[in-house]
């Protein structure tokens, strides 16, 4: 509701801004109300998802456009144009500037002290972000859980081989219930201890009796060509993961082992290539070492680990079966939507041929600015220099001319002279 | 949650006020201001409606029309100034001598 509340309010000043843009009679002031429209504007693409976008829009619409237009108003004097009254009328509202000034600045005061009051403001350190929880499911006995995280119910009826979205929490102990969302029963009750900037999975992974298994991921994003896979081993025994390159390659041409998994535990992260498929193949092995016998427990077939996606791959016993089974648990770890690094990424990949044609209008622009106020500063000075040449140069080109006329009087005097005895 | 509907009336909204100001206002900056405004209310639509979609395209498109009315700007501005030099005025009821 919050949301709705502030776009009324928000869009409300944008419109009004707009209004008094239209009809007030000092330029300056529709400037600046246009300033306040796009700030307000900045507001809307910050609720849009789209941080960048505003912070392009302060820095560009309001800095260095609207900086310029009231350069120009400024420059030309042009500030009341359509009318003289304006200035006039300017005097008597000047009294209100006062109190308006004062009140703003206590508004401001005001905010700043309730900041700083309610210790929202951390003048000393970051304690760095919220950490993050999910919880996945994998017991057989309890199909569908709900979670709830200290005392209140935070997710309904995680279904077996599902995870729950992040869940963001503060630093610290949380208590951690797991209830049974068919019979009621509580399944599992535990205290989760969470550091900051942690990205925390709770397993809880059984047969008939829940275990509870929580660990931290890497989940930042690797180069565009690779990707991350965590192995999770909840069988009671030892395993191996090998890749056995092909669909089905045989034991013998046993390729590498990328994970020792010892029993309850996770691999550190393997990075693989993205956009590949592989074929990856559980094997049982005793101590960590890979017998003759090692026997194959599980095989997958042609994995594909698609790009901007951390993948967990969770083994885990099967009630009615002596071999176990593997889950995926696909995560997107894509940069969130709007944020610069995923508008940069597109810019520099999709857009990138725009982006030249812009940075060539940019240039034409610079250039065609250039030739303007040359142009018009080449009139002026001709303009300027000419009746100063006129009034120097009129008495010059008198003296001048009868010079010239004396010399070629006397210079054809000469030449007559000359000419004479020549054509003799 | 606002909808994507509420920002497009939002952006209608402002469009019409660029374009009555356009419309109605005789100083050129103002009129040039009023083509922002309409510029702006249609990055505004661009932008609820990548969010609506989860389409980053339209981000792209607002930072490019940002970029070129970056550069319309400036060469707007200089030939209003170039304008006020030769005519004395930017009232643009003033300036018909291209039988507009």
């Amino acid at each position: 509701m919050t949301e709705v509340y502030l776009f009324v309010a928000v869009g409300t000043i944008a419109v009004i801004a707009a209004m008094m843009m239209l009809i007030s009679e000092n330029a300056v002031h529709s400037a600046l109300f246009l300033i306040l429209n796009f700030a307000c504007v900045a507001f809307m693409y910050l609720m849009l998802d789209a941080p960048f976008l505003a912070m392009v829009q302060i820095a560009v619409y309001a800095g260095a456009i609207m900086v310029l237009f009231l350069f120009v108003i400024m420059l030309l004097g042009a500030e009341s144009s359509e009318s003289r009254l304006s200035s006039m009328k300017a005097v008597p509202g000047s009294r209100l500037h006062t109190p308006v000034a004062v009140l703003l600045t206590m508004i401001l005061l005001l905010t700043v002290g309730i900041a700083i009051a309610q210790e929202n403001v951390d003048f000393i350190e970051d304690d760095g972000a919220e950490p993050l929880v999910r919880v996945a499911n994998y017991t057989y006995f309890a199909p569908r859980l709900n979670v709830l995280l200290d005392a209140t119910l935070t997710v309904e009826g995680l279904q077996f081989g599902k995870s729950s979205e992040h869940l963001r929490l503060t630093a610290g102990e949380h208590t951690l219930t797991l209830v049974d969302a068919e019979t009621g029963a509580i399944v599992l009750e535990s205290t989760l201890t969470l550091e900051a900037d942690q990205t925390v999975s709770a397993l809880v992974t059984g047969i008939d009796e829940a275990t509870l298994t929580t660990f931290a991921e890497d989940l930042t994003q690797l180069a565009d060509n690779q990707t991350r896979v965590s192995i999770f081993n909840a069988t009671g025994e030892a395993v191996s993961l090998q890749d056995t390159g092909s669909p089905f390659g045989s034991k013998d041409d046993s390729r590498l082992v990328v994970a020792d998994v010892p029993a309850n535990s996770i691999s550190t992260p393997i990075v693989v290539s993205s956009g590949e498929s592989d074929s990856l193949r559980f094997i049982a092995a005793e101590n960590g070492a890979l017998g003759e016998d090692a026997a194959s427990l599980f095989n997958i077939v042609e994995a594909e680990f698609v790009r901007d996606t951390h993948h967990l791959i969770v083994l885990t016993d099967q009630p009615n079966a002596s071999e176990p089974f593997a889950y995926y648990l696909a995560t997107d770890t894509a940069q969130q939507f709007g944020s610069p690094k995923a508008v940069g990424q597109i810019l520099f990949t999709k857009y990138l041929l725009p982006l030249q044609v812009v940075g060539l209008v940019l240039l034409a622009a610079l250039v065609g600015v250039i030739v303007l106020s040359q142009r018009q500063v080449s009139t002026v000075e001709v303009r300027a220099r000419r009746p100063e040449r006129r009034r120097v140069s009129r008495p010059l080109t008198s003296v001048i001319a009868n010079q010239v006329e004396d010399s070629a009087g006397a210079s054809g005097g000469r030449l007559q002279a000359g000419e004479k005895p020549a054509g003799d | 949650m606002v909808q994507t509907e509420a920002f497009v009336m939002l952006s209608a909204v402002l469009f019409v006020m660029g374009t009555l100001g356009v419309l109605v206002r005789r100083n050129a900056i103002l009129v040039f201001m009023s083509v922002e405004l309409m510029l702006n209310a249609a990055n505004l639509s661009f932008v609820a409606f990548a969010k609506h979609w989860q389409n980053l395209d339209g981000h792209l498109f607002v930072f490019f029309v940002m970029t070129v009315a970056a550069a319309e700007v400036a060469v707007g501005l200089a030939l209003i100034v170039t304008i006020f030099r030769s005519k004395q005025s930017i009232d643009i009821d003033e300036l018909h001598q291209m039988e507009g």
